[in-house]
């Protein structure tokens, strides 16, 4: 059986475990995400929860009309024909076997000055138009099981730059970002579990490539649950997470040596061992039904974070305790959107407090003795929008945010407030190619004087980029790949500058250039959307 | 906000900057009346307070090294504000603030005295915001900021490259036989050691070396190590060869020439005071930290190694700068750590510097009366000198004091060994401070010296007082904080004139020995100081049927602000006034008395 109405979320997991009354919702299978993502960079529709999966059809960019029916993924991803249950393609177009997918962007750029082009920010989440090269492949085993279950074995490996062809290193860095296997409506319809390392993801700000809200590497699992539409077609699904992550820091993990046991070489002697456990939920409310064609989405998501405590070896001497922590995050994302026209807007509210404010994978402290992060706050709000009309559109990203770390000085370069707006216009020639203009300003103030001037440490920054582009599969601001040439002037204050240490020219370049071209592309990828 | 940050600027600023934003950097005032109305409380930063965890970096925790970064901070100065109004101490003489090297050859620069970058601060200690809130709190607390400075030298920011080859050596030579297969032949080449970093003087510069000879003046390299802060120096100059005297350590500590213009040990790299641009660099860099910060004064370092010229167009243009923004009777003393009292007197010569750090009273009497037992007689000598070889003419813009009336005392500092590290008795400490909380001038306590520290030399002599607790029911604490009171309340024992009434050549069992007595006036305003310097036995101020004359009229009752016991001066203008061993008392005429 599959719930209707919305109780809370905290009955949800009673309820899955209690209720099992099969009801065959075949039509209104979740796809699992064909979203491309990166550590910080796949594209999402905020509009929808989920990528645009290589989509030629603007209007395909709702996760509700997943598989797209047109695009890459249908002309580009076969999949081995390997049946497992009596159906191997489905009204939704699912194909049991395994599948490759991928997202990537490369770029090369030129500074116009005898170098290479760079980013060039100031802020956490900066317009992407200077990115860094970042692809991931993706390889995955799906099958249509008896009953109307799915498997899924999914396998995603992440490159980052620079490549082997730039600077002639034969060692690219290497992450395997996601490994983990899922099944949706085993017990009961609507109702998906998973476990192994994977990338938890949802809405983006593609523009800034950024992730207000949900947003978590972890090694866990978690489950889905989708309920029945209600009276009116509203819908709501629920997504729980939990997973540990243990850096190897001294944060986290000391090991040392000891006498052995046996022998002469020394044992090795872990000393600390504390891995983060994150927890997440998410709650989504479409109040017109997922497969409208266009509509709002509502959303409330939390986070716990917690770390035990440990004790740990000091170099001088001696040990020293890291006590436990904690933290949370709540957050809340309201979208509308119109698929036929593939408009969109998403605002995020996201405050958190104590270790939730820190990546699991950041160390908070890196001096003295405060260990606990309950000082630590951080505000965002991030808006980020989609308008297409014709041969037009226009996207918009942006984000402030207000970040206070853990330690109680008043005065700190890293408590700060940050932000950033950009704009791109676009503009097709025919059907296959487009000039994109990218304005952006993007500023930082912290709470601390610059020694220099005795003024407030700030700086902004303002980019104006000119990108024209092919798009082989057509029209759609999210219709990819896309192959770039990539003009960015970026323009210092005063005060940007200063931000620079004096023995790097950026503290005296008011303007530099980057001329580039470059290619961006997803297809069938990034399994971490619901 | 700058009229440059469009847009984003404005939400950015009332959400995060505002606490820097409102921190009034640029904005001075004169915050001091009479320099003599102030205690000053000598601290370091490293070694006062740790209020942030946020800059321990390189910190060592080990009670046992005391040549490392121990954790403090300007923050740590702001949480401890109230232990140092209840001490009652007026004015903070904090330790340099500038950007050092951070460590060299196993010990760090947690005292400030290797300066690298003297525009930046010493992360360290906190940043530019965190300092001047804390000068802003002493304000708002009617405490005084000096700031610690230094101008005769920088870190070890560059080695001579004596042999040419590019890298800091340090070789060790000679010791062969001068003539070898000659059985008669004893003698040696000498054992020679020859340290780039360090070498030792020569008046001609330090010269290259090959194995054929000399080969002209050495290279220097700067390092480039920024992991420690061991980089080229700012401001620019200091990156050229001709900001520096380049001629090796001081070996000879007599030869006025090698004091002036050689290395200070440890490779502190000393600066050419007389190149004209160096001169106003420093004087720009020095000023501009009072003016962004609102300092009230300046302690400088090793003033004795710098040419008197320099002295006087830093002070001069330094006054005229900040008299000019608004700042006036801004305070500079400096070190001469020498107990050639015309020698450090010179320094206060006209035009020159408004004080200086009292060395030859600091060996002269705390260490020679008051910790040894010498004649008191001595101490009298000694401040007879002070018109003599200190200056008595105020100097032009300065704090409106001649400086021979506002000397900084001082028992013991961060240089030398404690008081009680040579004088264990407490009581003798306790008759020290007596002393220098009464006599005429600018007393200035030692961080520590309130909780009975009792370090030797450097480093045992800066140990972090958080080892105290800061402890504020210490009995030596609390007499201080006495002494304190009562000088702040009597305007004789700050601003008076100083007259010895008694002092005696005796040192053993004679019914005067150790006592020492002068008179503080100030128009109307009286007191009479007398102490007893030894603590063998109880004195007077008597000596075979002389009594002590005192400048007040016969029949005067005078009250001891210390005790409340009352004294008469007799007819004959005398008065006979008991002292314990190491007992002080401080009398004030009777309608003035007041119990503390």
């Amino acid at each position: 059986m599959r719930w209707t109405g919305y109780p809370i979320g905290a009955l949800l997991a009673l309820a899955l475990v209690t209720h099992v009354d099969a009801q065959a919702l075949d039509d209104e299978f979740t796809e699992p995400t064909v979203e491309p993502a990166d550590d910080a960079d796949a594209p999402v529709d905020p509009a929808t929860g989920s990528a645009p999966a290589a989509v030629s059809d603007p209007a395909a960019v709702s996760e509700d009309e997943l598989p797209p029916t047109s695009g890459p993924r249908a002309d580009n991803a076969p999949m081995a024909e390997i049946e497992v249950a009596e159906t191997d393609a489905r009204a939704d177009g699912f194909r049991s076997g395994f599948a490759f997918g991928s997202y990537g962007r490369v770029a090369v750029a030129s500074n116009l000055d005898g170098g290479l082009g760079r980013d060039a920010d100031i802020v956490a989440f900066a317009p992407r138009i200077d990115e860094d090269v970042y692809f991931e492949l993706e390889l995955r085993r799906q099958d249509q099981l008896r009953g109307g279950a799915r498997s899924f074995v999914v396998a995603t490996v992440a490159f980052g730059g620079p490549l082997f062809h730039l600077d002639g290193d034969f060692d690219e860095s290497i992450a395997v970002r996601n490994l983990f296997a899922m099944v949706t409506d085993a017990f009961t319809d609507g109702l998906s579990l998973w476990a192994g390392s994977r990338m938890w993801r949802g809405d983006d700000v593609y523009l800034l490539n950024f992730w207000p809200l949900d947003n978590l590497n972890t090694v866990g699992g978690g489950l889905d649950y989708s309920f029945l539409p209600g009276a009116h077609g509203d819908m709501l699904e629920l997504r729980l997470v939990g997973g540990l992550a243990r850096p190897n820091d001294p944060f986290h993990r000391q090991v040392t040596g000891a006498i052995p046991t046996a022998g002469f070489v020394p044992d090795d002697v872990v000393l600390l061992d504390r891995p983060r456990f994150t927890a997440g939920l998410k709650a989504t409310f479409w109040p017109a039904g997922r497969q409208a064609r266009s509509g709002l989405k509502a959303i409330l998501y939390g986070e716990g974070h917690f770390l035990p405590d440990g004790e740990r070896e000091l170099e001088g001497g001696g040990t020293e305790t890291l006590p436990r922590d904690e933290g949370y995050v709540l957050g809340a994302q309201l979208g509308g959107y119109i698929a036929d026209s593939n408009t969109f807007a998403n605002l995020f509210v996201k405050y958190a407090s104590g270790l939730a404010v820190y990546d699991p994978f950041a160390v908070p402290f890196t001096t003295g003795s405060v260990l606990r992060t309950s000082r630590a706050k951080e505000l965002v709000v991030a808006l980020s929008a989609n308008y297409e009309v014709g041969a037009f559109g226009l996207q918009l990203g942006a984000y402030y945010r207000w970040f206070r770390d853990a330690d109680p000085n008043v005065f700190d370069r890293h408590s700060l407030a940050e932000g950033a707006i950009d704009v791109r216009p676009h503009v097709w020639f025919g059907d296959m190619a487009g000039l994109s203009l990218d304005l952006s300003y993007q500023a930082l103030q912290a709470s601390a004087l610059d020694e220099t001037t005795g003024q407030v440490v700030r700086g902004g920054i303002t980019k104006i980029g000119i990108i024209p582009f092919i798009s082989p599969f057509g029209r759609g601001t999210y219709t990819r790949p896309h192959i770039r040439l990539i003009y960015s002037l970026t323009i210092r204050d005063e005060d940007a500058q200063r931000l620079y240490s004096d023995d790097d020219p950026r503290s005296q370049q008011a303007l530099e250039h980057y001329l580039g071209i470059g290619a961006e592309w997803w297809f069938d990828s990034s399994s971490y959307g619901s | 906000m700058t009229k440059r940050a469009p847009l984003f600027a404005l939400l950015l600023s009332a959400c995060v900057g505002g606490e820097a934003a409102d921190v009034p950097i640029g904005e001075v005032a004169t915050h001091v009346d009479d320099w003599r109305d102030e205690v000053m409380y000598q601290l370091m930063v490293d070694r006062f307070a740790n209020g942030s965890a946020a800059n321990d970096w390189r910190v060592n925790h080990d009670d046992q090294v005391l040549t490392a970064y121990k954790g403090g901070d300007w923050q740590g100065v702001i949480d401890r504000l109230d232990y140092l109004e209840e001490l009652g101490v007026t004015a903070l003489w904090i330790s340099p603030i500038v950007r050092n090297v951070d460590t060299d050859a196993g010990i760090d620069g947690y005292h400030g005295y290797w300066a690298v970058d003297l525009e930046k601060v010493n992360p360290h200690f906190g940043d530019l915001a965190t300092l001047r809130r804390m000068v802003e709190e002493c304000h708002a607390r009617n405490i005084k900021v000096v700031l610690d400075i230094v101008t005769n030298h920088l870190g070890q920011v560059f080695y001579y490259d004596i042999n040419m080859n590019g890298t800091p050596d340090i070789s060790i030579a000679g010791g062969y036989p001068v003539n070898p297969g000659d059985p008669g032949a004893g003698s040696r080449t000498p054992v020679t050691q020859i340290t780039e970093y360090d070498p030792d003087y020569d008046a001609r510069g330090v010269q290259s070396l090959t194995s054929l000879g000399e080969a002209g003046p050495a290279p220097i390299r700067f390092f480039d190590m920024p992991e420690i802060f061991r980089v080229p120096p700012q401001p620019e100059i200091f990156q050229r060869r001709e900001a520096y005297n380049l001629r090796g350590r001081v070996i000879d500590w007599n030869d006025r020439e090698q004091v002036v213009h050689g290395d200070f040990p440890g490779g502190l790299k000393d600066i050419d005071t007389t190149n004209p641009t160096v001169r106003s660099e420093l004087i720009r860099v020095y000023s501009d930290w009072v003016l962004k910060l609102d300092l009230d004064g300046f302690r400088i370092d090793t003033v004795k190694h710098v040419e008197h010229e320099f002295w006087q167009v830093f002070a001069r243009d330094v006054r005229a700068r900040l008299a000019a923004a608004g700042k006036d009777r801004f305070l500079m003393f400096g070190e001469a750590f020498d107990g050639d009292d015309a020698l450090v007197g010179s320094y206060t010569r006209p035009g020159e510097l408004d004080s200086v750090f009292y060395f030859p009273q600091k060996f002269q009497v705390f260490d020679d009366v008051f910790a040894n037992g010498g004649a008191t007689s001595k101490i009298a000598d000694l401040h007879a000198q002070r018109p003599i070889n200190y200056g008595t003419e105020i100097q032009p813009g300065g704090i409106g004091i001649a400086p021979h009336r506002a000397l900084v005392n001082f028992i013991d500092n961060h240089d030398v060994p404690r008081f009680l590290w040579r004088q264990p008795d407490t009581r003798a400490l306790r008759a020290a401070m007596g002393f220098l909380m009464f006599e005429e001038g600018i007393p200035c306590l030692y961080y520590g010296t309130e909780q009975d520290f009792s370090g030797g030399n450097d480093p045992a002599n800066r140990e972090p007082l958080w080892w105290s607790d800061y402890a504020t029911d210490g009995e030596t604490f609390r007499w201080a904080a006495r002494l304190i009171r009562v000088r702040k309340r009597y305007d004789a024992l700050r601003r008076g004139e100083m007259r010895f009434t008694w002092t005696s050549d005796r040192t053993g069992d004679e019914e005067d020995a150790g006592v020492v007595a002068f008179e503080r006036t100030e128009g109307e305003a009286y007191a009479l100081v007398v102490i007893n310097a030894q603590g063998n036995h109880p004195s007077a101020t008597v000596f075979e049927g002389a009594a002590m004359a005192v400048g007040v009229p016969a029949g005067t009752v005078l009250a001891d602000a210390l005790t409340g016991d009352r004294f008469t001066v007799e007819p004959d203008g005398t008065v006979d006034v008991p002292v314990d061993a190491f007992q002080v008392r401080a009398l004030v005429r009777e309608a003035e008395y007041e119990a503390f």
